[in-house]
């Protein structure tokens, strides 16, 4: 399978889905005018690498979250994605969630919080 | 006597499309900037007027072909800055058929208190569900979370198709 990066815009987050190192990186803010879309291409890498995923692959999926803002409908699309991933668990993948933020911005740590206490998987927070 | 920035911060009225949105959230980080707000304010006004303007242009279709009423009802945001706290208010027009909903969603989510809201936004972004708009259901729910003070919102009448949705809270600034 591929790796999928994507520049960031004022709109979208950059991506770097590696399957080489097992890494998903959203970087940047997230309002994208078609928020489906957007995360549509997201769903379909993790469905693949579900698809490919063997034991010989790494052990642990690093998913990385680096957002300025997210907008509430790239909230919920970030959860269905973590929905996803977690499926793989029962594939024996171990799946870590790093939420990184400005020091001091209590909103994206909050929205982070949520988020993790949504889908049940704790967070590392990580300020920068 | 008002100090540096203090007043109204951004106001904006007349059609709000996508790249309006674009444009405001610049214009709202440089005013910030300038008048030396803490991050976690600005961050809190940012996503109250992202979520507010989202949600006028979702609608724009609705009534923004409409002559009439985009001349005596268009839709504004407005940010106000006071010593103490951040005012935002916008108002849009809306379809009656829509109001209804609209009042009956404001009206339980106002009645809510944190925790209330906490639990309806877990319970919103677990459903998997989204409107035809594709929006997520959680807008007002993310301004509620916002709110330092209950969601104050009315609905004035424009003629027998139409109502005009006034929506305001306030963000402290301590």
């Amino acid at each position: 399978m591929k790796r999928l990066i994507t520049s960031a815009t004022d709109y979208a987050p950059a991506l770097d889905l590696n399957p080489d190192n097992l890494t998903m990186q959203f970087t940047g803010v997230s309002r994208p005018e078609n928020v489906g879309l957007f995360y549509q291409q997201v769903i379909d890498w993790v469905a693949d690498l579900a698809e490919g995923y063997n034991k010989k692959m790494p052990g642990t999926l690093r998913v990385v979250f680096k957002l300025d803002y997210c907008n509430s409908t790239s909230q919920k699309y970030i959860l269905i994605v973590l929905e996803k991933i977690l499926a793989l668990k029962n594939k024996g993948l171990q799946v870590v969630v790093d939420w990184h933020y400005d020091e001091g911005d209590d909103k994206m740590i909050e929205d982070g919080e949520d988020i993790s206490d949504a889908i049940g998987l704790k967070f590392n927070f990580l300020p920068y | 006597m008002l100090k540096t920035g203090e007043g109204v911060f951004l106001y904006h009225k007349g059609p709000i499309l996508y790249d309006t949105i674009g444009y405001l959230i610049s214009e709202l980080k440089e005013k910030m900037f300038e008048a030396q707000v803490k991050q976690a304010v600005y961050k809190k006004v940012l996503m109250v007027m992202i979520e507010a303007l989202e949600n006028i242009f979702k609608y724009h279709e609705h009534f923004g072909h409409n002559k009439a009423i985009m001349k005596s009802h268009p839709p504004y945001i407005s940010i106000i800055r006071q010593p103490q706290c951040f005012i935002v208010e916008s108002a849009n027009p809306v379809r009656k058929a829509d109001a209804v909903a609209l009042k009956a969603r404001l009206g339980f989510i106002a009645g809510l208190d944190k925790a209330g809201i906490k639990e309806m936004y877990k319970q919103t972004i677990t459903n998997g569900q989204f409107s035809e708009k594709g929006g997520a259901g959680l807008g007002i729910i993310e301004i509620a979370k916002i709110s330092d003070d209950a969601l104050n919102f009315e609905f004035l009448p424009i003629d027998t198709d139409f109502e005009f949705y006034k929506l305001k809270l306030i963000i402290k600034q301590t």
